[in-house]
């Protein structure tokens, strides 16, 4: 899921400087509106001073107009360094792999199994047969909740922020966790109960990498479209330039009698065939598309699910299935 | 609910549009519960339209509240409106388009099936409309009341069923007319701190006092309108409203804070004293500006008023609060003629803001004014080639044209994710909420929102910010995407502009390796910038680790600054033709305007990314120069050579180019070039003046037979040794005693040089020279005074502190972090700045305007830098260079070349280089005033005679070289 950048807005900013610099332990006043005076020591100082030594600043928040010249020290302006400096300053180093549990809504009933039948039907409309074997039982399912910063370097670059949501062990995209994380509740009762899956690094790099794939897919189609139209334009550029000139040299070898000309000629003409294929590859390599993601935060999600023996039969063959239902996602998930 | 029957029409509404102005007559029918609207025709009222205006059915699941059913010509139309002002606004606006009544032409009724004051049921009563308003629009802001009514009466929970919610809200918005009181259509909800008064109570009128800053309240009686109270709020402190009240004469005062709570206590007090009829509450408004009251609407009818005035009490109290802070206090404090001072400063600031406004305004049409002129010049450009075209036969003995290139498929846009290693900490304790995450996240949102199309790298810089350059930086990121030809007027600051890019680049993450190559006299000076202004560290072929390990050398240092000479040898090319530089930058691009020449080969073998190629003269000879520049950018940009000469370049005048407007268009996509013009850099001029002093009889005579015996000294010396004795003994001589006897000291012959030195009469010139110098030192604002030698300047300043003048020095053994506060003295106090060579390095002196040249370095270039230091942007007065040298020695004949010939002293920052070009570096051309020196015993004046001749020669190549290139690039390359 794609999160909307924010509209540069001083009062906003000012909320976030306050709460991010009380975080890393500063003392903050505003002294106006548009003011905050920081007190900082170690980490929080570290901003300003490599050394994390006691650092007292008044920090202006300017007007989203403002046109005169800023202080990079003592302003915060759009795209100013400190509001970079305080947002690494905010995320650990190195990651933690976080662990929350989200409240149940459901109240702790299990779903009616008519109803977790259509939603099965739903989710895999192959299936012909569904029938439950064992009545449900209590447990948890776990997610995996990744907050990926991605560069698209282009022709010019683009930041987006996403935040992604895989289902585990599978790795399917969770996409209503990541939009419902916004406004989830926690339930640390539930989080000292569970236990907790072993990270199994490979298959979740695999999966972020393929719930990132689709997730950028709409914006790069976008992007790969102009990114075609310049190459498309530079290469025309390149191939008419040699075009021409290897009409030229077939022209000037037409005109002469002379052995030598001819031999000089051919031997430009060969040169001219590697250097426009050169011409061509560096075009091609200079219009590559690169996205490089920063992962700046990783939660292991778990909440309560309902777990299912399923007699199934999908395309006329009949399979034994053991499936979690998650009444929050009101989706199945198979183990 | 029971729908309402349309009033009979008869007539269409082509007949309606025909028969002139018509009469509209609306009902507001009490029974029914709805508006009738009925156009009539003439003085016989004959009906053309009727409409109705009732409760949507299925308001309780849409949006829409009100249905309006129209009848026109026999054909029925339906439109509906929601209970939002512009909702209603806009259907009677729609109706009023469709059937047109002029204001005066509206007739309002009401029409009610029970007793409403003076309205009799069953008796349809004419109401008369207020004059203030047009009376379509008072209609729109009743059909709104009238929505909102309804849409109170069918919420959720409402008593009413939705069948009697129109009637009741037509008798509820009758009374509201009539101002009549009423039953109770508010019913109270559990909890409510304001219960809605039975309408018996007062009558309220609510003034917001804007200007005087508080809130009143009157009460009065409904029947007779006799005041009953009045009751102030007015905020007293920064956390304290005061409540007055005054009742029957007696005044009763209480406080509260600027809490929500604490003032909806203090107003529940009031409220439960004086209860209010909630149809009878009027609001009105004072602003300063006119002063008077406005009625406002605020307050659906029959809404209680006490919720929204405990927000407007909230809201006065936080934006009066500040009257009452310190910053308030002392404003009060604050004299009053200083008061008058800060307000005529605003004004003045307003003004000035305003003439901003109109000068942008100014551009903004001159900009569409040419662009369009630009549109038009290439339109009929376009039209004439054509024409021509078409005029024109065929040639037949050109060449059969070139068969279009056979475009080649395009290949897939390679797309690589570079997913980084997922490492992480694991975590024992889980979360106990998701605060922490949630900060991270706004974190790295703002992390990402922070990203800017300005200029990231601009708070990262030690430079002034000129509107120009940052255009140029931002234009070559942009629509040049990195590849660029830089060809600003000498002395605009092209350096900066790469370095802003280069800068930029580094900065967005898109550059992690680049190479500057330049000409070997600029490599300390590119560096130098670097380090001083981008913050940026680099290595250089200046440096020992590029004689020593070349491999290592080339592929280890990110940053490089590198001289062309040294590129283009073997050794170094090998190695730095396998390294991908993702930036690389070319100062004195002249230099590549060869394509058969070594360094253009040796620039376009080097694999790259982004390319800026900078000279001031792109062009020196012929345009096919410009071509090879061009090619090395942008292959392709410019057609084949032979049809490039085909096509611009006329044989009998090669330096004007055949079709200049297409040349410009596509020279336009690759270059830029700023002039001094359109940047508005006009420096003002530099003076230079010679103070020439003559030495005594006795000291020319021995300065004569030194020099003799000092040439033929240094011819049995080998090469080398020759020419560092010959130039440091002759430079020193020119500098000061002290500074020549120093140099003596080391002198190989010591047996002559300890002759030399107790012969020399010296002091009595070295008192004369001082004595001239002093007067300079004594004028307003002083003056900076530049020196080779570290003891001349020792000397010259115990000499000038003796005579009482403020003597400030700085040299390459001040401390780094010394020697701004001592220019800032200088600058201050006036007196002497004496400074060396290595102690100019980064000080920018333009607030002084006088420099002395006590000694003449050998090395024009290192004059200009002196002179660079104060003619600089800043600078307001013309500055004022005085040259001291002794008569009949070879520093006055040098000076005369240098000063006539090469104009040194006249020419812009940067142009010395230019001039000079190929023919001297700064070292050559020391060696070469030494040989002339060396080889013209007697004759030292007619010996450099031949080397100002050719001085003046390379001047007026370059005069004929800017002249080109003025006249072909114009001003349509800038950058603004």
């Amino acid at each position: 899921m794609k999160l909307d950048r924010l509209a540069y807005d001083p009062a906003a900013l000012v909320d976030f400087y306050e709460e991010g610099f009380t975080a890393l332990g500063a003392l903050c006043e505003r002294t106006w509106h548009d003011r905050l005076e920081v007190v900082a020591e170690g980490q929080a100082a570290r901003l300003w001073n490599p050394d994390g030594a006691l650092h007292e600043v008044e920090l202006t928040f300017a007007p989203a107009d403002a046109t005169a010249a800023r202080d990079a020290v003592r302003e915060v302006f759009p795209g100013c360094p400190l509001t970079f400096q305080l947002a690494e300053a905010l995320s650990p180093k190195p990651l933690a792999l976080e662990l929350v549990a989200l409240a149940d809504d459901a109240q702790g009933s299990a779903p009616d199994p008519d109803v977790a039948e259509k939603l099965w039907r739903a989710q895999f409309p192959s299936t012909t047969r569904w029938q439950l074997t064992a009545p449900f039982k209590a447990g948890l399912h776990y997610s995996l909740v990744a907050l990926v910063r991605c560069e698209i370097q282009a022709i010019d670059q683009h930041w987006s922020l996403r935040r992604l949501a895989l289902s585990l062990p599978g790795g399917e995209p969770d996409d209503l966790l990541a939009e419902q994380l916004s406004f989830a509740q926690t339930d640390p009762v539930l989080a000292d109960e569970a236990a907790w899956p072993a990270p199994d690094l490979a298959r979740w790099e695999a999966a972020l990498k393929t719930a990132l794939e689709a997730d950028l897919a709409p914006e790069m189609a976008a992007i790969r479209r102009r990114q075609e139209h310049y190459l498309r334009r530079e290469l025309d550029r390149i191939d008419d330039y040699f075009a021409n000139y290897e009409h030229e040299l077939a022209a000037r070898a037409a005109r002469s009698a002379s052995g030598n000309v001819k031999l000089k000629t051919g031997e430009r003409l060969a040169a001219a065939k590697d250097e426009h294929v050169r011409r061509r590859a560096d075009q091609v390599a200079r219009h590559e598309i690169r996205v490089q993601p920063h992962f700046d935060a990783l939660v292991l999600v778990a909440e309560r699910a309902w777990q299912g023996a399923l007699q199934l039969e999908i395309a006329r063959q009949p399979e034994a299935v053991e499936a979690q239902f998650v009444p929050r996602a009101r989706r199945w998930f198979r183990l | 609910m029971e729908q309402p029957e349309l009033p009979h029409a008869s007539q269409d509404e082509a007949a309606a549009s025909a028969a002139g102005p018509l009469r509209l007559v609306v009902t507001l029918d009490v029974r029914q519960g709805c508006f009738h609207f009925q156009w009539v025709e003439g003085e016989a009222r004959k009906p053309v339209a009727r409409g109705l205006v009732y409760l949507n059915d299925g308001a309780m699941a849409s949006w829409y509240i009100l249905t309006c059913e129209l009848e026109v010509g026999g054909r029925n139309l339906w439109d509906h409106c929601g209970s939002r002002g512009p909702s209603a606004r806009a259907l009677i606006s729609r109706l009023h388009k469709r059937l047109p009544v002029p204001d005066d032409r509206v007739e309002v009724r009401l029409l009610s099936d029970v007793d409403i004051g003076p309205v009799k049921a069953g008796v349809a009563y004419e109401l008369t409309l207020p004059e203030s308003i047009p009376a379509w629009k008072w209609l729109a802001s009743e059909v709104y009341r009238f929505a909102k009514l309804l849409e109170q009466q069918v919420r959720p929970g409402h008593v009413n069923p939705p069948a009697e919610a129109g009637p009741a809200a037509a008798l509820t918005l009758a009374r509201c007319w009539l101002g009549v009181q009423a039953g109770s259509t508010h019913k109270a909800s559990p909890g409510e701190l304001f219960a809605p008064q039975a309408n018996t109570g007062f009558q309220v009128r609510i003034t917001l006092q804007i200007a005087q800053q508080f809130i009143q309240v009157d009460w009065s009686d409904p029947q007779t309108g006799q005041p009953k109270a009045t009751g102030r709020i007015q905020c007293t402190d920064r956390d304290e409203l005061t409540w007055s009240l005054e009742v029957e004469g007696r005044r009763e005062a209480t406080t509260s804070s600027h809490h929500l709570n604490s003032i909806r206590a203090a107003l529940y007090g009031w409220t439960a004293r004086f209860p209010a009829n909630a149809g009878l509450v009027t609001v009105f408004s004072v602003r300063q500006q006119p002063p008077r009251a406005h009625q406002e609407y605020p307050l659906a009818p029959g809404e209680p008023p006490w919720d929204w005035l405990s927000a407007n009490v909230k809201s006065m109290a936080e934006a009066t609060r500040i009257n009452f802070s310190p910053l308030a206090r002392a404003m009060k404090d604050i004299d009053p003629l200083m008061q008058a001072e800060l307000e005529r400063n605003e004004r003045r600031f307003l003004r000035k803001e305003h003439k901003r406004e109109e000068q942008a305004a100014r551009l903004r049409e001159n900009i569409q004014r040419l662009a369009e002129e630009r549109r038009r010049r290439e339109q009929r450009a376009a039209e004439a080639k054509k024409a021509a075209l078409t005029r024109k036969p065929p040639e037949t003995k050109a060449e059969p044209a070139a068969a279009p290139a056979e475009h080649l498929p395009l290949p897939p846009v390679p797309t690589r994710i570079e997913l980084p290693r997922l490492e992480f900490q694991e975590t024992t304790f889980p979360l106990g909420d998701l605060r922490g995450y949630r900060l991270r996240e706004r974190a790295a949102l703002w992390w990402v929102s922070n990203q800017s199309d300005d200029l990231l790298c601009l708070p990262h810089c030690r430079l002034e910010r000129l509107e120009y350059q940052l255009r140029t930086a931002l234009r070559v990121l942009g629509p040049l995407r990195g590849r660029a030809l830089l060809s600003d007027e000498v002395g605009l600051g092209k350096t900066i502009e790469a370095g802003l890019v280069l800068k930029e680049l580094l900065t967005r993450g898109m550059v992690k390796r680049f190479l500057v190559l330049t000409v070997p006299s600029l490599v300390d000076q590119w560096e130098e910038e670097l380090s001083e202004k981008f913050g940026l560290t680099t290595a250089t072929t200046n440096h020992a680790q590029a004689r020593g390990d070349v491999q290592k050398f080339w592929r280890e240092n990110p940053g490089l600054v590198a001289s062309l000479h040294t590129l283009k040898q073997s050794a170094h090319l090998e190695v730095a033709r396998q390294v991908h530089w993702d930036i690389l930058v070319v100062d004195e691009a002249h230099y590549l305007r060869n394509r058969e020449s070594q360094a253009w080969q040796a620039v376009n073998a080097l694999p790259r990314h982004f390319l800026l190629l900078l000279t001031a003269t792109p062009v020196q000879n012929s345009l096919e120069e410009l071509y090879n520049l061009v090619t090395l950018l942008q292959p392709g940009q410019l057609p084949t050579p032979k049809e490039f000469r085909g096509r611009f370049v006329d044989p009998k005048r090669p330096r004007q180019p055949r079709e200049p407007e297409e040349l410009r268009r596509l020279l336009g996509q690759v270059m830029i070039r700023n002039t001094r013009a359109n940047a508005g850099v006009q420096l003002p001029p530099r003076r230079a003046e010679t103070v020439l002093f003559e030495p005594e009889a006795a000291e020319r005579a021995f300065w004569q037979q030194w020099e003799t015996e000092f040439r033929a000294c240094l011819a049995g010396f080998s090469p080398s040794q020759a020419s560092l004795w010959g130039r440091l003994l002759l430079q020193a001589a020119g500098s000061s005693p002290d500074a020549w006897r120093e140099a003596l000291h080391k002198f190989p012959n010591r047996e002559k040089a300890r002759v030399w030195s107790e012969q020399a009469p010296l002091e009595s010139s070295w008192q004369r020279k001082c004595e001239l110098l002093a007067p300079l030192t004594r004028v307003e604002g002083g003056a900076v005074i530049f020196t080779q030698f570290l003891r001349t300047q020792s000397a010259l300043a115990e000499h000038l502190r003796r005579a009482g003048v403020p003597t400030f020095v700085i040299n390459g053994a001040t401390p780094a972090p010394e020697r701004q506060p001592i220019t800032e003295e200088f600058h201050a106090r006036g007196g002497a700045l004496l400074l060396t060579h290595s102690g100019t390095e980064g000080r920018n002196l333009q607030f002084s305007h006088r420099l002395a040249n006590f000694d003449l370095p050998w090395n024009p270039m290192e004059i200009e830098q002196r002179i660079g230091r104060l003619h600089r942007l800043g600078q307001r007065q013309p500055v004022r260079i005085y040259n001291f040298v002794q008569a009949g020695t070879l520093q006055e004949h040098l000076l005369q070349v240098l000063q006539e010939k090469l104009n040194l002293f006249e020419l812009v920052v940067g142009e010395t280089g230019l001039v000079l070009g190929e023919r001297f570096t700064s070292d050559e051309f020391a060696e070469e005033v030494l040989r002339r020196w060396r080889e013209g015993e007697g004759r030292v004046a007619e010996a450099l005679a031949g080397l100002g001749e050719e001085l003046a020669a390379a001047r007026q190549a370059y005069g004929e070289v800017k002249e080109l290139d003025e006249t072909l690039f114009k001003k349509d390359y800038e950058s603004l």
